[in-house]
Parts: C-alpha cells; structure tokens; sequence
C-alpha cells in the first residue's frame, strides 16, 4: 500500500494537479457558500468543466469540488443564518450567535480548522479502510452483490428524509429505470417504447442533473428568490492561532466529531446533513457548558464543520470499495468514473491503483488548502455571498445544467431527458419522494440484476434456483444486516435523535428536505 | 394539498408507471424479465400499502410531517413560465445553437426573476449579464476545455 501512496504522492504533487486542487477547492467554496444549493448540485453543475479532462485530473478536480462545497456552506450559515448546504444546519446554531456578537471571524477561523481536521481524518479512514475492505470485497460472488445492492436500499430509505415506505417506493421506481435498455445478462432490449436511442438506457449524470439541480431550481423559484444580508467582519491580529489554540486543548471534540462524520458518511445514503447535526447533538450532550450551546460557543461550529468534511472520505469508501456511493454527491463521482470507463469497486485498487491513491491523497490535500483559502479568502466570498443576485442565479444555474447534460454526449435528446427527469423529480418531491433513494435504485439496479441473474443461472441444479442467494454465510450476514436497516426506522430512538437538533437552531430557511 | 392527497397522487404516479413498463414486457430470452418482474411486483406492493395505510393512522406521511407541506402558497405561476422557458431553450438549442439560445433564455429568466421587470434598465441589465455568462461560458469551453457547444442546425 505504501508504494502506492506514494506514487499517489507523486501524481498530486504535479503543478496540474495542484492547481486543479486548489481552483477546484475555491469554485466548491463558492457555490457551496449560496444559500439555497446543495453540494449534490455544486458537484453536479461543474462536471461538465471535467468532461475533456484525463480521468486523474477530472476526479482531482471533482473531489476539490466537493471538499470545498461541504466546506464553503458555513459562510452563509455563519454570517446570514441560512445553511450555504445542508451540511452546514447545525453550524447555524452557534456560528450566527458568534457573527452577531462580533466574533464573525473566530466562528469562520473555527469552522476552517475544524473542516480542515474533520476532511483529513475522512481521508485516512478512507486511504487505510478502503483496502482491506475491497480485499474483502473481492470475495464476493453474485449473490452477495444482490445481497449488498438490497442492504444499500435498505439503508438508505431507513435514513432518507420523510417516510421509510416512500423511500423504499423511490428506490423501486430508481431501479426499475436502471431496467431500461438492454439487459446486462441475455441481451434483452427492454422498456424503450419503441425507441432506438433508448437502448442504451438513461446517461447516469443526465438523470443526476435532471433530479438534483432542476428540483432545487424549480424550488428556489416556487419559494420567492430573495436577497440576503450577509454580517461584515474584520480580520484581527491574534485571532487565528488563539481560536486554533482553543480547539485543540478540547480536542475530544475534534475527533469524535470527525469519527462520527466519516462512519455516517460509510453508510450509504447518510450525508453530511445528517452527519452535522448527530456530532453537534453528541458534542453539546458531552460538553460542560451544554447550556451555552446555541447562543456561540465555538465548540457547536467545530463539531458540525468537522463532522461533514468528514463525510467527504467516509462515504468514498462504500464507492470505492463496493461500487455504492456513501453520499449522494459521490453518485456523480460514481457516473464520472464510469463515463471515464473505470468501475467503481474491488477492481479500481487491483486494476487502477495509481489513479485511486492520487484521487485520495488530492481530496486530503483539498481539505489542507482549504485552511489559507477560507482564512485569507473567506471576507471576499462574505461579500459575494451577501451580494449576488438569484435573479442571475437561477439562469445561471440553467445553463450550466443545459450544457452540462449535451455535452456529455453531444446529445439534443439528454437535455429533454435531463429537464424531464427534473420536472419528475420535482413533482416526485412535493409528494414527498426524495432523489438520494431514487438515484440509489438507479446504480444499484444493475449490480442487483448481474447479481441476481448468476445466482439464478447457478442455482439450476437446484430446486429452487434461487437457493444460491441463501448458501454462503457472507450472504447470511449481508441479509442479517438488510433486516436489520429494514427494521431500523421502527426502533424510533435512533431516528429521535437525529431529528431532534435540528430544533435546536434557529434556521431561517427550510432546507431539511435537501440532502447533500 | 394534504398528506393524504400527496400519497394518493404519488401512488397513481408509480401505477401508470409500472403500467407503462407492464404493457412493455416482450422479452426475448428467459432472463431479460427476472428482475424487472421482480420488482414491478415490489412496486405495486409498496403502491398497494401506501394505499391501504393512507385510510389508516399509520398512513406513509401525516399532516405537517412532511416539509413539502408548507410548500402550498408558493409562486405556481413563477415556477411554470420558468419551467416552460427552459424548455423553449432546451427544444430550440438544436436548431438556434448555444449562444443565441443561451443569451435569450438567461436574458428572459433573469428579467423575469427582476424586482424591476417592467423598467428598461432592469431588461439591459440582464441582457448584458446573459450576453457575458453566455460569452464567458463559450470561451471556457469552446476554447480552454475544447467541449463542442451546439452551433444550431439553421446556422449550418
């Protein structure tokens, strides 16, 4: 492993790489700082700009991107009380406090060290988990990838916003639309109506356009676009090393919080939004000063920032191990490998080893960057966030979803399929089905029907060709784990906890039925 | 519109969903249909709980449960002209091209969203930022990624 960090070492540090690290970190920064978009939509609104680069530099580019959009949403809930991402909710809580009271830059130098912390401990997870997992993934038969594929529906619509029975409706509906084209096994032409261009089935990051940014910007017009006024603050000397001194002689805080973001972010589906509030429920349950929480203690914002750069590392790894995306964001970086023509799973360390490790170490060197970009760069992004229009903003975001769905494939027929697969997804929300789920049936339909489909051909010696799905005592613990999940939303206790914070702030707007 | 009407509606939409894969089904070779089968059959079972519980206490979603519940006195109206502006835009950028589509969807969005959409000043004031989004999009990708963006049919 040693020698492929290295030599991962050895790709980042190229002035290409660098720079596609650092511009990728600032353009997340700043997407990530308008209220309003999650950082699902950030990632997918500038993959068009990675679409002509190498498969190294455009997931360099895309993992900048996302470190930098978790990151960049605590500028809009720290000095406008409203959540740049989801992500950043809790962040809310006590950064806002601190802004009012004139402490604006301690609550900002606070959520930068703590992003900083939280993405680099999500990275390491992510570099030394990873590969003894894909070992084990290795081991896997077809039964057991059905059986993976059912655990991460099962999971995700335990933890989906809204209603377990909606969430599992939304990842049928996903998967039945992965059946469209031509089956993986046989050969089978399905579902086109008809229609030659549909044998190849729906393009992944069309309907990831289409579900994630035209929802959000359908919403953000049926709402009423508005103007926010963001608090000025002035930098003062002194001000960085005493708050980076005060987070690190409380460093529990820290580091539970940067655990509790990366195992939330290595379950499918859970993302930082969820991660951020549990760390800033467990950080105030801990602290001694609990009561002080909510009204700016520096501990909520370095709790809620660490805990969902965190998410960042950890939920790459169900992706680059499995081939499952931890958070939805990672669903576009699962569409770009495989546009790049690389399988995310067990194969990208045994087959793509360089290509992985540089990807990993540029998303840990993103979340270092981030510390002298958001500290010295930071008053300028305040300006910007208080200062641009959505009346620019919502074209804009029209257009890059416009040229971000053709010019994948140069395609006319994308850009319908994109915007109605967006007016869906926007009905589909105000009925209450969200996008996690239904993009997670999406990619794991075809894992499930591989899956499924070789375990029935294997099982024709049996009586029951479906025995094969049962045999194998992987099988027994991956069905044991799905029951489990599947039961999960009926325990109540876990899901009280996580929903009860989020009645702790005062948030401004109603973003909680975004997930990142 | 209630919890109970949200369910409803969701649950025709996945019903004419399933039924439009349904009438669909002509395959070929004995595996092409395992697993959509499968799970057209989950889907109509979960349509068909959603269904039952909707006239039951414990139905999916309950009043006020769900966010989109405070969505009702939103901006239709808005929300539509825009939807059907990035329609227009989408249909017409095969036969107009990127940039004149590009300038006239960004300039009508904009002036629509404008707090001064009657002023002539609030018109050129959007123009001139669709004219150098749209311009500074073309460098970025014509030039500097080297992405192809659609030139228009008519154009050709």
């Amino acid at each position: 492993m040693l020698e492929h960090i290295l030599l991962g070492l050895t790709h980042v540090i190229t002035f290409e790489n660098l720079m596609l690290v650092l511009f990728g970190t600032v353009a997340g920064m700043v997407v990530g700082s308008l209220p309003g978009l999650t950082a699902t939509m950030a990632v997918a609104l500038l993959v068009p700009f990675t679409y002509t680069m190498s498969p190294v530099a455009g997931l360099v580019a895309l993992g900048a991107i996302y470190m930098g959009c978790i990151y960049g949403g605590c500028f809009s809930a720290i000095l406008i009380n409203t959540p740049g991402t989801p992500s950043s909710i809790g962040t809310t809580f006590d950064g806002y406090p601190l802004a009012k009271s004139g402490r604006g830059e301690e609550a900002i130098v606070s959520a930068t060290v703590g992003s900083a912390f939280g993405g680099v401990v999500g990275v390491v997870a992510l570099i030394f988990l990873s590969p003894p997992l894909a070992q084990l993934a290795l081991k896997f038969g077809p039964a057991e990838y059905f059986w993976v594929g059912i655990f991460g529906l099962t999971i995700i619509s335990s933890l989906a916003k809204g209603s377990f029975l909606k969430g599992m409706t939304g990842a049928a509906f996903g998967v039945l639309i992965s059946t469209v084209g031509i089956a993986p096994i046989g050969g089978d032409v399905r579902f086109t109506f008809g229609s030659p261009s549909m044998q190849g089935g729906f393009n992944l990051i069309v309907i990831l356009i289409g579900l994630f940014c035209v929802p959000e910007l359908l919403s953000m017009v049926f709402k009423g676009v508005k103007n926010h006024q963001a608090i000025e603050y002035r930098r003062r000397s002194g001000v960085l090393w005493e708050t980076t001194r005060k987070i690190f002689s409380k460093p529990v805080n820290l580091i539970r919080s940067s655990i509790i973001g990366t195992v939330i972010g290595i379950l499918p589906g859970a993302g930082g939004n969820i991660a951020n509030l549990v760390a800033y429920n467990e950080a105030k349950r801990a602290s001694k000063e609990p009561e002080t929480f909510g009204k700016g203690n520096i501990e909520g914002v370095v709790a809620t920032e660490s805990a969902n750069n965190a998410v960042v590392g950890g939920g790459m790894i169900p992706l680059v191990t499995l081939g499952i995306p931890g958070a939805p964001p990672d669903a576009i970086i699962y569409g770009v490998l495989m546009m790049q023509g690389l399988r995310p799973g067990p194969e990208l360390f045994a087959e793509r080893a360089d290509i992985t490790y540089t990807f990993m170490l540029a998303l840990g060197l993103s979340a270092i960057v981030m510390i002298p970009v958001g500290i010295y760069g930071g008053r300028l992004l305040s300006r910007f966030v208080g200062t641009l229009p959505p009346k620019f903003l919502v074209p804009g975001i029209g257009i890059l979803t416009i040229i971000g769905s053709y010019a994948i494939r140069s395609n006319y027929t994308d850009v319908i399929l994109m915007l109605a697969f967006g007016l869906v997804g926007f009905a589909l929300r105000y009925l209450g089905f969200h996008g996690a789920p239904i993009v997670l049936g999406l990619i794991l339909g075809p894992i499930m029907e591989e899956g499924l489909v070789q375990s029935y051909l294997m099982g024709q010696g049996y009586s029951w060709p479906y025995t094969t799905l049962f045999v194998n005592p992987l099988s027994w613990i991956l069905i044991a784990m799905s029951a489990f999940s599947f039961l999960w939303p009926y325990f109540g206790k876990f899901k009280g906890m996580l929903t009860k914070p989020a009645a702790v702030g005062n948030v401004k707007t109603n973003l909680t039925e975004k997930r990142d | 519109m209630n919890a109970m009407m949200r369910d409803l509606l969701g649950s025709a939409f996945m019903l004419i969903f399933v039924v439009s894969l349904w009438v669909q089904r002509d395959f070929t070779t004995p595996f092409g249909g395992i697993f959509p089968d499968i799970w057209i059959g989950c889907l109509v079972a979960l349509v068909a709980i959603t269904i039952l519980l909707t006239w039951t206490p414990w139905r999916a979603v309950k009043d006020g449960e769900d966010d989109n519940g405070k969505s009702t006195g939103g901006h239709w109206f808005d929300m539509a002209v825009v939807g059907g502006i990035l329609f227009t835009w989408a249909v017409l950028l095969r036969y107009v091209g990127f940039m004149t589509t590009g300038i006239i969807g960004f300039t009508s969005i904009s002036w629509f969203l404008n707090d001064r959409r009657n002023s002539v000043r609030g018109f050129i004031e959007s123009a001139l930022v669709g004219v150098a989004m749209v311009g500074v999009l073309i460098l970025v990708f014509e030039y500097g990624l080297k992405v192809p963006l659609p030139k228009g049919n008519i154009f050709n």
